[in-house]
């Protein structure tokens, strides 16, 4: 769209392409995805902040369980609104191209509920909780299943797991870097 | 500070390496005196990502902004002073702020680069003595000081040196590279990242242009090549990305895939990803065929030396564009460039060598697929380089990455949670129920019933298409449109509905869901597997009978002439050598004749497989016009001749004995006449006989004939003297003239290729044969009228019949040298095809069997593709439609229960996938024109299925994937291209092409068009070297060729069965599999090292963990104690005394204990703190947690205390983790190495089973 074009100069494009995993063509792409959420804002400045809310629109997010954590770890300013560029790192962390270090580290974080740079117990209930949202585990399933997941995953046995032991766990997962994917 | 000292110290360690200069001005401050610090044993512990990015903490910053603020300024000051002039420095200096935070990012930046360097050196770490005392140290330095910081001491070093020298600029400007390149692995906001990658630009730009201005001045060629350097890596940075984005452009259906893979997940898209890859792959090839086959031989072959190839019979133009034609790839389409049959033979007038070249692409384009495949293979194997066995981590996996991202639609969420939560039950319950191994007879009868079955159907499937194919071939006038398709339509049949009854014998299995999946997948892989290979058989027995037809109607092809010549005037060297020669491939065409013969009366053809066709001095086809001659004398041929040879071999049973008298030599070439009936040693044999038969006289003998047979090349050879011989020679003169024979033919080995050469230039086309035939007549006058048969249709160079008379008037007992000039004219292809029957011509039509190959595959895929369309509109979308809207008025709920809508079955989808394009490889060597076709299958079938996943399927409740990597798809397609590839390479190596039609009829074998194009191209000079060779190599084979017939001739079977196994069909695909085997395997290794580092970064980033970890305990606890202590000094003045008495007693107690046991300091705090009791058990929980620590800042006296005396405590408890985690990393270095040795090995195995097949290959033809 000639529209989509305009918003940007050749510069902004370049360093846009510098950093994220995307091509001109998908930066804008992504730009038009943007502005579907909120056209009448995102017309006027094509910087604008777009509340959580919006953002959750997306129907990626919408669908999915940790939308409003993924919205806050990629917020600029922590309390899950987005600019463009928030979105468009988030995107391109969400590519195919992205590497899955850096996909791991964010998931990481987006699972990290309580911020403490540790999975613990309570992370991972909420996890669990938030995958099974309808339905639920009862508790003995629950507890079963934590258990099972400490005794997997957690190496050094002080009932969390830190980033390094969840990185080993996502690493020996060939299934992570497809299904940690959104496509624009 | 110690601290401040190891900082200083510590860049020259990790940097000197790279920037030697850096060590002269850290020496100015700190002299390097300690040993170990300076012995590189990686001495910082990469602070990685995490403790980057989560866990910069607040002095740590203080520090590094400091130390960078100080960089920069510096920098700039030295900018400055170098370029005051022309600097047009804006935001570096307006904005401070910036600063910092920019070269703090590069900094982290450019340590987490250096980090990864260093592990790609892969360096050990050294366990010195000094080790434990280096890691205390930098134990209680790590924290406080990033090696981040020690770039950034490093820059500063950098500016102050850099004044001037060009080299450092470049470095700095690699620095800046780096940084730009590294940002982008950053998880860091983007908006931060824009600045930072803004201000690199920045400078890179403002230095680029001074450094180019700099040495644009100068004028030495090293800077001229920098600068070049610097333009062309700029502008290739550019186009890479150009391109780059060119391709996104290109990707076409990616909406649609991503639609699917909103509402299916990754699982059913990744179908559609590989159907598009598949459309790639078959572009290309098709691309390649029609650039370089196709439309060169459209444009340049010359239609009037195609023959019959591009011309339709008038009857088969009147139905030619019918559609059921159409469908049958008859009429237009088999006349066009869609088959081999169209193809011509010659080369174009422009000089493009159309045979060679069609032979060549395909080549080419079976070499690209393997490439491709395992290029793609090699690369998702990268991807995922730490896959396990699937059962390790369940339940982490099942929980971190059982969410499919990209479900954008909210039935398919609300199914992806429920088959979540039934993953997590089932998981459990499987957990529960491992131990049982319950053994139930009625499941495992019911599991041997279904196997059973299973193999009786594969057997059925085999049996049927064998029928199918023998029928097919029994009757040639079938008008029935059933008859002419059932091939295809059973075959098609079959790849649909067994897999349904699979299935459903496999639901009696009662399986793991899991294990029910990829036992069907094998069950249907092996199915079609069968399916072709048992139609590819029954094609080639199709095709042995198609040949057979094809000789007879072959005669045509050759006219063979005989003609007198005089002998008196000694025939030139030249005639006798290409006599010689002759006489050796006759023995050579013997051979190999026998080896394929087992009866007599067959007229096949012996296999020459190596002799260059160039090289056809080839006397066999003379049989031919032998008959013809007989045909001519009123003699039925075929009685006479055999009949005689039955008299030849009574004859010589009978003097069996006086044969054995005869040297060995002797007895092989009675062998040799014993068994063979087509070769010219008959020709001569038969001619001898023939003039006795008729004389009935019994004077001559079968011996006499042998030594007749071997005195006339003696004569031949010495044919200026003619030399009287006597019919009943004793064995002694036969035995020397054969030696003598013998030996002339091993002393020719030089001088004959030499000589003969020129005879082949001179009549080009012709085959020149000169036989000498010494008549023994004892009756009078013997009149032989040769005269050709009037339908054979000569070709416009010898148009004339060839009629003569050989009238020989002969004394009697007397010898003539009759010398005969046979001359074969083998250009078969200029045929006129007017003058050939219609009845014949149409005949020969059907009998391209290349072209009914390339048919019965075209045929197939149409069929499969109008049977998909069939099965999806039926299956899935009137299912779907009848399920919709009969719902309402139906007795029971037709959504839930019995029809249901119909589930994409990804796995089945894709087999049928791979099962596609395996019949395209093997169809697409002799239709070049199946890969257009198939690219148009595969863009319906795109379509197709899109639109009815997203129409009539819902998404499947349960997802068990049949394999977690896509490697799974691609080892099948590369199974499955293997195994097709065979089959044509077979065809090319064994099979003899059909001499009307296609680019490499005349040729004995397809491949010898790349022989012989090779042998043509080559110089002169070298041809005879290598022909010298050949001939040696010729003669070896037939000396074991005949030895072994001696032994062993029972047992020609399985050594054609070896021998195929040796042909180049076989051995080269073999070989390029496994070369690109061992590519994969290279790949493999490395992919492991990768991700050995990988893991050792993962060490790092625990250790740091814990220690980051640690130091937050001690803080907090700090903090704690800090407001005990305050709530203690807000008792202090009422208990001041009381307090100090007992700090004062706790001193003493450790001065005198010195005993560092954590309960008596326990015991000393409890003492401490006795009057606020509800401290205590924080406290002391809080001590025992910090035994592990050693770097407690020492704020009050009562942690120092503690601190104290733990000093050498600590000491140990410090060495121990970083022992454990040495061997951890031992550990997983073994692993990995172990890996690779693995791997190593097999590529040794690989290496060693080709050259064994080489062995084999070279073996069997000596």
């Amino acid at each position: 769209m000639g529209v989509g074009k305009s918003q940007f100069s050749e510069e902004e494009l370049q360093a846009y392409q510098d950093l994220t995993y995307f091509t001109k063509k998908e930066v804008l792409h992504a730009h038009q995805k943007f502005k579907a959420l909120a056209p009448e804002k995102v017309g006027h400045n094509r910087n604008a902040k777009l509340p959580m809310s919006k953002i959750l629109q997306y129907p990626e997010l919408r669908a999915n369980p940790f939308g409003d954590r993924i919205c806050k770890v990629f917020s600029s300013s922590q309390d899950g609104d987005c600019t463009f560029e928030d979105f468009l790192d988030m995107m391109s962390v969400f590519s195919d191209a992205a590497p899955k270090a850096v996909k791991a580290e964010h998931a990481f974080r987006i699972f990290d509920f309580d911020g403490d740079d540790m999975l613990g117990i309570g992370d991972l209930r909420q996890v669990v909780d938030r995958l099974t949202a309808p339905q639920r585990l009862n508790e003995t399933d629950m507890q079963q299943v934590l258990q099972y997941i400490l005794d997997e995953a957690d190496l050094d046995d002080d009932g969390a797991l830190s980033f390094a032991e969840f990185e080993h766990i996502i690493e020996k997962s060939s299934d992570f870097s497809k299904s940690f994917c959104i496509r624009l | 500070m110690p601290w401040m000292e190891t900082r200083y110290r510590v860049p020259d360690i990790e940097w000197n390496g790279h920037y030697s200069q850096l060590i002269d001005f850290n020496k100015g401050v700190v002299p390097p005196g300690n040993d170990q610090l300076v012995e590189p044993s990686s001495p910082q512990p990469s602070v990685d990502r995490l403790s980057v990015t989560f866990a910069v903490s607040k002095d740590e910053d203080n520090q590094r902004e400091g130390c960078s603020n100080q960089a920069r300024k510096e920098d700039d000051n030295a900018v400055d002073v170098k370029n005051s002039s022309n600097m047009h420095r804006i935001s570096i200096a307006e904005e401070e702020g910036d600063e910092d935070e920019y070269s703090a990012s590069a900094c982290e930046i450019m340590q987490r680069r250096s980090s990864s360097r260093r592990q790609s050196r892969r360096r050990r770490r050294p366990s010195s003595p000094f080790e434990a005392e280096a890691t205390l140290r930098r134990r209680s330095s790590v924290y406080t000081i990033s090696s981040g910081e020690s770039t950034c001491t490093h820059r500063t070093a950098i500016s102050i040196e850099e004044i001037g020298s060009q080299e450092q600029i470049f470095e700095k400007l690699e620095l800046h590279k780096e940084v730009l390149s590294g940002v982008k692995q950053q998880p860091w906001p983007l908006c931060r990242k824009i600045k930072l990658v803004r201000q690199a630009k920045s400078y890179i730009r403002r230095h680029e242009g001074v450094l180019q201005e700099r040495l644009a001045q100068t004028r030495s060629t090293k800077d001229a090549i920098a600068r070049i350097s610097l333009y062309i890596t700029k502008k290739w940075q550019y186009c890479r990305r150009e391109l780059v984005n060119l391709q996104t452009w290109l990707v076409p259906w990616e909406l649609r895939i991503k639609e699917i893979e909103s509402h299916f997940g990754s699982a059913v898209a990744s179908y559609f990803t590989f159907l598009r890859w598949l459309f790639w792959i078959n572009l290309v090839i098709a691309a390649i065929l029609t650039a370089f086959v196709a439309i060169p031989e459209m444009l340049t072959a010359d239609p009037a030396a195609a023959g019959e190839r591009k011309i339709m019979l008038k009857e088969e133009k009147i139905k030619s564009k019918h559609l059921l034609t159409l469908w049958e790839f008859e009429g237009v389409l088999k006349y066009s460039p869609f088959f081999y049959g169209w193809y011509t033979n010659q080369d174009s007038r422009s000089g493009y060598r159309l045979p060679l070249v069609y032979f060549v692409t395909n080549l080419v384009v079976y070499i690209y697929s393997f490439v491709t495949i395992l290029r793609k293979m090699a690369e998702n194997s990268r991807l995922s380089k730490l896959t396990e066995k699937e059962d390790e981590c369940v339940f982490s996996w099942k929980l971190f990455t059982g969410w499919d991202f990209m479900i954008g639609n909210t039935e398919t969420a609300y199914n992806r949670t429920a088959s979540i939560v039934l993953g997590f039950k089932e998981a459990l319950l499987e957990e529960a129920e491992k131990e049982k191994d319950e053994r139930n007879w009625k499941v495992i009868s019911m599991r041997i019933f279904v196997n059973i079955c299973v193999i009786s159907l594969l057997g059925l499937s085999a049996y049927a298409v064998v029928k199918m194919v023998a029928r097919s071939s029994e009757e040639f006038e079938q008008n029935n449109w059933w008859r002419q398709n059932e091939i295809t339509v059973v075959m098609s049949l079959i790849t649909y509905v067994f897999p349904i009854f699979f299935e459903i014998l496999g639901l009696l299995e009662s399986y793991h869901p899991r294990k029910q999946l990829r036992l069907q997948l094998a069950r249907i892989m092996v199915l079609n597997l069968l399916n072709l290979y048992s139609l590819i058989f029954a094609l080639f027995e199709k095709i042995d009978s198609m040949t057979q037809d094809l000789r007879e109607l072959q005669p045509t092809i050759t006219n063979c002439t005989y003609k007198l010549i005089k002998c008196d005037d000694s025939p030139k060297q030249s005639q006798q050598l290409a006599t010689l020669a002759s006489l050796s491939l006759v023995l050579a065409s013997n051979v190999t004749g026998m080896q394929n013969k087992t009866e007599i009366l067959e007229t096949t053809l012996p296999q020459l497989s190596f002799m260059p066709p160039n090289f056809y001095l080839n006397p066999i086809l003379d049989d031919k016009s032998l008959e013809e001659i007989y045909n001519v004398e009123d003699y039925s041929p075929l009685d006479y001749t055999y009949d005689n040879y039955d008299d030849i071999t009574k004859n010589e049973l009978n003097r069996s004995s006086f044969i054995e008298n005869i040297t060995k030599e002797m007895n092989f070439t009675t062998q040799m006449l014993q068994q063979n009936d087509t070769s010219d040693a008959t020709t001569f044999t038969t001619f001898e006989n023939f003039t006795d038969t008729i004389d009935l006289s019994e004077g001559i003998d079968i011996a006499s004939t042998t030594s007749n047979f071997f005195n006339e090349s003696t004569v031949s050879n010495e044919t200026t003297q003619e030399r009287d011989h006597n019919t009943s020679t004793n064995t002694d003169t036969v035995s020397s003239t054969i030696t003598e024979h013998l030996n002339e033919t091993s002393s020719i080995k030089a001088e004959d290729f030499t000589m003969s050469l020129p005879v082949e230039e001179s009549n080009t086309s012709d085959e020149y044969l000169t036989t000498a035939f010494n008549t023994n007549t004892k009756s009078s006058v013997i009149t032989t009228e040769l005269t050709k048969e009037p339908n054979i249709e000569t070709t416009d160079k010898i148009s004339t019949i060839d009629h003569y008379q050989g009238v020989i008037p002969l004394a009697e007992k007397d010898y003539i040298v009759k010398c005969f000039e046979q001359i074969c004219n083998t250009t078969q292809d200029t045929i006129s095809s007017s003058k050939l029957e219609l009845k014949t011509r149409k005949k020969l039509r059907r009998l391209c069997w290349e072209t009914m190959f390339g048919q019965e595959l075209a045929k197939l895929t149409v069929m499969d593709l109008v049977l998909s369309i069939v099965t999806t509109l039926s299956i899935d979308f009137i299912r779907a439609v009848f399920v919709r809207y009969m719902n309402s008025c139906w007795c029971w709920d037709l959504e839930k229960q019995f029809p249901q809508y119909g589930d994409f079955k990804i796995a089945e989808n894709i087999l049928h996938l791979v099962n596609n394009q395996g019949m395209i490889w093997m169809g697409m060597f002799f239709s070049p024109g199946l890969t257009t076709l198939n690219l148009l299958k595969l863009g319906i079938l795109m379509y197709l299925r899109s639109w009815a996943v997203l129409t009539c399927n819902v998404p499947h409740e349960v997802i068990f994937r049949a394999s977690r990597s896509n490697n799974f798809y691609f080892a099948l397609l590369l199974t499955m291209l293997f195994l097709c590839v065979l089959p044509v390479g077979y065809a090319i190596v064994w099979l003899e092409p059909s001499w009307h039609c296609g680019p490499f009829s005349g040729y004995k074998k397809i491949y010898y068009v790349a022989t012989k194009q090779l042998t043509d191209s080559l110089p002169d000079p070298i041809k005879r070297y290598i022909f010298i060779f050949y001939l040696i190599f010729v003669k070896l084979i037939i000396l074991q060729a005949l030895k072994g017939m001696i032994k062993e001739t029972d047992k020609r079977k399985p050594s054609l069965c070896l021998d195929y196994i040796a042909s180049p069909g076989i051995v080269i695909p073999l070989i390029v599999l496994m070369t690109l085997i061992i590519y994969y395997m290279v790949s493999l290794t490395g992919s492991l090292r990768e991700a050995n580092n990988d893991l050792k970064i993962q060490l790092r980033h625990e250790r740091t963990e814990e220690r980051r970890k640690l130091f937050k305990i001690v803080k907090k606890r700090e903090e704690l104690s800090d407001l005990s202590f305050l709530k203690w000094k807000r008792m202090l003045p009422i208990l001041s005394k009381k307090s100090t008495k007992t700090r004062a007693k706790d001193d003493v107690e450790i001065a005198r204990t010195d005993v560092n046991e954590r309960k008596c300091s326990a015991s000393e705090v409890i003492e401490l703190t006795d009057m606020e009791q509800d401290v205590i058990p924080q406290d002391q929980a809080q001590v025992s947690e910090n035994n592990y620590d050693e770097k407690a800042p020492i704020n009050s006296r009562l942690t120092r205390i503690s601190y104290d005396s733990w000093e050498s405590q600590s000491s140990d408890c410090a060495v121990i983790p970083e022992i454990r985690i040495n061997e951890a990393e031992g550990k997983s270095e073994c692993h990995s190495r172990s890996a690779f040795r693995k791997s190593h090995n097999f590529c040794l195995a690989l290496f060693f089973y080709i050259t064994v097949s080489c062995n084999i290959d070279s073996f069997d033809k000596v």
